[in-house]
């Protein structure tokens, strides 16, 4: 199908390179035409966008995807049809596709705005590739807990990659999965500072009273800002859990926090006590 | 503040202690404590910048306004920022180039925080739990839940934060205003058609971005993945850094966020509406780029009594003609109404940063305001982007039936980043 007649209302830059000549109606008329073949339009679009380096340009490709991946759940609840399921799926077939990294993110950005259970397992699959990971695992987060799986999945296969281990963790914590329990408590005791401040927010975020021996021993191990946000997930643990729990927590942070500029913790704790 | 640690807050108690502005913390600032290393209070404050470059040292200086300080720490992502800001205002400073290594620093207490908007929730949580008060510029942050999560650390920690616009300031010593703000808190004028309309001012092409840039190697003088941070890791192009950073969804939401926390968060406190947020919000534009800032003609945001805000943005499309500006009076009620309004107390004076700091009080722009006034900016830009109605529910700050639309409320960030 010929798609150029959707993509020639919206603009190219105009004076000082912005998008100021854009004519709603024009472009309006032309989401409307194109969702009323949403699939079709999409596999045509992807294949018009390019790797930023790559010559020539894809503004108007962009902006009209962007905006049918917008457009398109609202589309659904008001004409009852299936189609933001469709548009989905076929924008995350193209995942699979021969096309640039930062296209697929793109790509991966707008199923982040539409798409739903229905494409996990395709953007899961880039939890494990370093330079899209986080495109993917933002999405993920963002459609919620039915992504859990996808990041469980890549657990094992990332923990001799720091960078796509702390994206793995981080998600599972974000999405406060409480299978990832043990994972988080392994990650207490891993060399990197941040693997191990994703692991005590995942356990924050969950709030299982038994994790909280090794939470409170790893807490003690922190110094200087990891320091800091550590005693900041204590207080946000012990609004979690019930007073006898809390109030061991809090004791902890008595305990431990008394450098002379945690005045202020030994304030909050007092009160609290 | 009413809340006793260990228990979750209680939003409705909280905002009411809150909107009256000047609940007692009963913590005093860690510097006061004194202690080896620590300056007494007769003395100064230690002050730092976080995000030397733009509005930095304007945001510092309205800091550290009738405080005795001295600048002790300052940081930026760019070495070249920091170094020159240091060697102008103190070079005995320590620089940073990541602020987390700043908020370690005991030497601090007040921290100004001149970053691009999507750091300014990170930071002033960070702050807050490292101890320090804070000033942030507006806007307050880069979407809603960054605001929530901003009311509680500093609720947590009881510090003291102020949005970096004082409009509200002049707004509360004028008589008009008061009587206006009295009339909307007592809730006597049901239903209420006061509209106010803001029309131009809020810089659309100024700050529009140019789609469409060919990435480049940033200088090796930049920290380019810290800048992103919790944002996506996007290729550099020059206009994601400096002033220009506004024009990128990823970093703040144009003109609307950087002139609408002047304009509306003074209008939020004459109305009353420093603890809730619209209910509707319609806009007239076209459709959203989805990296770049662009046009619209106006945004139309309706509380739940009745009250409107609407954005006319006079730089593009038609006007708004759906409801004429409309002052609330005291006209409006009737005489027995009117001398109940008479007879109230003014709204006690809202506190400087300076007076909150020395006074362990909240500020006239403390965290509950400020993120109450961002997210008339986040609503408006989201009925721009979103191309729809929406309906949003105040209290659970959450879109009504728009699971997509929810999803650009609590943004993911980019690990290890996170609310």
């Amino acid at each position: 199908m010929d798609i150029q007649p959707y993509l020639d209302p919206f603009p190219l830059p105009a004076k000082r390179g912005i998008l100021s000549d854009i004519n709603k109606e024009k472009t309006e008329k032309a989401v409307q035409e194109a969702m009323e073949n949403p699939e079709d339009v999409a596999s045509q679009l992807v294949k018009r966008l390019l790797d930023p380096g790559a010559e020539g340009n894809d503004i108007q490709a962009r902006h009209l995807l962007h905006t049918m991946a917008v457009r398109i759940p609202d589309y659904d609840r008001k004409v009852n049809t299936n189609k933001r399921a469709k548009f989905s799926l076929v924008l995350a077939k193209t995942l699979s596709g021969n096309y640039p990294d930062r296209v697929k993110a793109f790509v991966i950005r707008q199923l982040q705005i539409c798409g739903r259970e229905e494409v996990v397992p395709a953007i899961g699959t880039f939890l494990i590739i370093k330079g899209i990971a986080d495109d993917a695992a933002q999405a993920l987060i963002a459609i919620g807990k039915v992504s859990v799986a996808q990041f469980r999945k890549a657990l094992p296969k990332v923990k001799n990659d720091l960078m796509l281990y702390r994206n793995v963790l981080h998600g599972l914590a974000e999405l406060a999965d409480e299978s990832s329990k043990e994972d988080f408590l392994e990650a207490l005791v891993n060399e990197d500072d941040e693997c191990r401040l994703l692991g005590l927010w995942g356990l924050t975020q969950i709030g299982d009273p038994s994790t909280l021996e090794d939470f409170l021993k790893s807490d003690q191990q922190e110094k200087g800002f990891s320091r800091i946000k550590a005693a900041s997930f204590c207080l946000q643990f012990a609004e979690k859990v019930q007073k006898k729990d809390a109030s061991k927590i809090y004791r902890h942070l008595q305990k431990t926090r008394t450098l002379p500029e945690e005045k202020y913790l030994q304030q909050i704790v007092s009160s609290a006590l | 503040m009413g809340k006793t640690l260990g228990m979750k807050t209680n939003r409705r108690k909280f905002l009411k202690t809150s909107a009256a502005s000047a609940a007692s913390f009963q913590i005093v600032p860690r510097h006061v404590i004194g202690g080896q290393g620590h300056t007494p209070p007769s003395e100064t404050y230690g002050a730092a910048l976080i995000g030397c470059g733009g509005r930095g040292p304007g945001t510092y200086e309205g800091m550290v306004r009738d405080l005795p300080s001295k600048l002790v720490a300052a940081c930026d992502v760019q070495k070249v920022r920091v170094d020159g800001y240091i060697k102008r205002k103190n070079p005995k400073a320590k620089p940073y180039n990541d602020f987390r290594k700043l908020l370690e620093n005991p030497d601090v207490d007040l921290v100004a925080i001149a970053t691009p908007p999507h750091w300014h929730a990170l930071i002033s949580i960070a702050a807050a739990e490292a101890g320090k008060d804070v000033l942030c510029e507006k806007p307050m942050t880069r979407f809603i839940a960054e605001g929530r999560a901003v009311v509680e650390a500093f609720e947590r920690y009881k510090r003291v934060f102020q949005i970096g616009t004082f409009g509200r300031f002049g707004a509360s010593r004028s008589s008009t205003s008061r009587t206006i703000h009295k009339i909307m808190r007592s809730g006597l004028l049901d239903p209420n058609s006061g509209v106010h309309i803001k029309k131009g001012g809020l810089k659309l092409h100024n700050w529009s971005g140019k789609p469409g840039l060919k990435p480049q190697i940033p200088s090796a003088d930049l920290d380019w993945d810290l800048y992103c941070g919790p944002s996506p890791f996007k290729p550099y192009v020059p206009p994601r850094v400096g002033g220009t950073h506004r024009n990128y969804w990823d970093y703040e939401g144009g003109g609307m966020c950087d002139m609408g926390q002047h304009h509306f968060d003074p209008q939020q406190w004459i109305y009353g509406k420093d603890d809730t947020s619209p209910v509707t919000i319609e806009a007239f534009a076209p459709p959203s780029h989805p990296d770049v800032t662009g046009m619209w003609a106006w945004v139309e945001l309706t509380y739940a009594d009745g009250f409107t805000f609407v954005m006319d943005s006079k730089e593009w499309g038609p006007g708004y003609d759906r409801k004429a500006s409309k002052q609330v009076s005291l006209s409006h009620l009737s005489e027995e109404n009117q001398e109940k309004i008479k007879a109230m107390p003014d709204p006690e004076p809202l506190l400087t940063f300076a007076e909150a700091v020395k006074q362990r009080k909240q500020a006239g722009g403390h965290p509950e305001a400020a993120h109450r006034a961002a997210c008339i900016l986040h609503l408006a830009n989201l009925a721009i982007r979103l191309g729809r109605k929406l309906q949003y529910d105040p209290e659970k700050e959450q879109f009504v039936g728009d699971e997509e639309a929810n999803r650009f409320v609590n943004v993911p960030m980019r690990s290890p980043w996170h609310l």
